[in-house]
């Protein structure tokens, strides 16, 4: 428990690093999963390695002393965990849970009001690309548990802003997005990023491996200068609109471009930077493990004494 | 459906047809045409010999207000709705007419090649 508790933390940081500078240089899809499931592993395991070092302050007090059967004063001499510090981390917990709650409740919120817009597009729009007459050019994939709900909701200004081709283009970008659920990693990431807002970092790199694995998706289905071609069309008409990008992209730098680049030059291959990935998250949940047994042996001592 | 809503008015069947660049008989697209008409998804008026076909829009109007809201709620809108392009700034512009010129030379060789 004592030098264990305190890796995840450390390798929050690492994956951090790790993500920004590997995400570029793998393939999107794999790039994507990677990030995501690291992701949750070391929120996970850092809320947990909080949890640990938060136990002594919750164990100190009478009633739970009382269920746990250990004594209250053994507990303040014989924690490795410095009685400060065990404060600082039961603050944390309690900061984490509000946030997480917070999150998921921000999350289903947005999960009823597709789910009114769709109700919409059951009527106008049954087979799954609705339309919406608007001179802005807009694009978007709006989601739904249930596959048949799906619909790409397209504006009469991008049709007539692209070509036939560009536009079977965009509507695989967008079907890909529907298809692989997306949006379903984009929840993940957000909630992790709730638990330790250092992985706001690494879900805007997810963000933009999405992408990147639609755009290929789109660029499979027609070629890859057609779908380079619509996306800077699309980009170059939108750039009026949005006078405030948003954080988290303007985090990443130039998306837009480097994605219309990407789509220009051949997909990245190179692995080593997954298992990197991969590694990290293991050690993090592994760290935590041994620091949750550890733990449980503390308190199984404090007990018999 | 994407021919339909790109034209500026009603299309009669040939119309529709040729938008769609004559990938389906004349017969298939006037069966498509009927049945999108049966389900209420487009309404029709003659032109001479056939109908002209124009897709009821005002439905859609009340759904975009929908997909606006949607939007216009707060940040992290992306756990439902994940579009093509999300807020570009203004110095990204010049970036993107080069690679978007560099787009263009790649598909004209292409369709050469």
């Amino acid at each position: 428990m004592r030098t264990t508790v305190y890796l995840p933390f450390l390798l929050t940081g690492a994956l951090v690093v790790l993500g920004r500078l590997g995400s570029g240089r793998l393939s999107p899809r794999i790039a994507a999963w990677t990030l995501v499931c690291c992701a949750a592993v070391v929120a996970a395991s850092s809320a947990v390695a909080v949890a640990i070092l938060a136990s002594p302050t919750l164990a100190r007090l009478p009633m739970v002393a009382h269920i746990g059967r250990w004594p209250v004063a053994a507990v303040a001499t014989r924690s490795p965990v410095p009685p400060w510090l065990s404060l600082v981390a039961a603050v944390v917990v309690v900061g984490i849970v509000i946030s997480v709650a917070g999150t998921a409740w921000h999350l289903a919120a947005q999960l009823h009001a597709g789910r009114s817009a769709r109700r919409g597009f059951d009527r106008s729009a049954p087979s799954g690309l609705a339309m919406i007459d608007d001179p802005d050019p807009l694009a978007y994939a709006l989601w739904a548990p249930d596959r048949r709900h799906h619909r790409v909701i397209v504006s009469t200004g991008m049709v007539r802003l692209l070509d036939p081709q560009e536009r079977a283009a965009v509507l695989a970008h967008e079907r890909s997005h529907l298809r692989h659920n997306h949006p379903m990693f984009v929840a993940v990431a957000t909630l992790a990023r709730a638990v330790h807002p250092l992985l706001g970092s690494t879900a805007v790199d997810l963000r933009y491996a999405l992408e990147r694995w639609a755009d290929e998706d789109a660029a499979t289905a027609t070629s890859r200068p057609v779908a380079a071609s619509a996306l800077a069309k699309a980009g170059l008409a939108t750039l009026g609109q949005h006078p405030a990008p948003m954080i988290e992209m303007a985090l990443h730098g130039h998306a837009v471009p480097d994605r219309v680049a990407a789509l220009l030059d051949e997909p990245p291959h190179h692995r080593p930077w997954a298992w990197a990935l991969v590694a990290t998250a293991l050690v993090a949940a592994g760290a935590c493990l041994w620091a949750t047994h550890d733990t449980e042996l503390f308190y199984e001592a404090l007990r018999r004494s | 459906m994407v021919a339909l809503w790109a034209a500026d008015g009603a299309m009669t069947p040939a119309k529709v047809q040729a938008a769609m660049g004559g990938d389906l008989a004349y017969t298939t697209v006037m069966t498509i045409l009927a049945r999108l008409h049966e389900k209420g998804v487009i309404e029709r008026t003659k032109a001479g010999r056939a109908f002209a076909y124009r897709p009821i829009v005002a439905e859609a109007d009340v759904v975009a207000e929908h997909v606006r809201r949607l939007l216009d709620r707060g940040q992290d809108r992306t756990a439902v709705l994940q579009g093509l392009v999300d807020g570009l700034r203004p110095e990204e512009g010049a970036t993107l007419r080069t690679l978007l010129a560099r787009a263009d030379a790649a598909r004209a060789a292409a369709e050469q090649g």
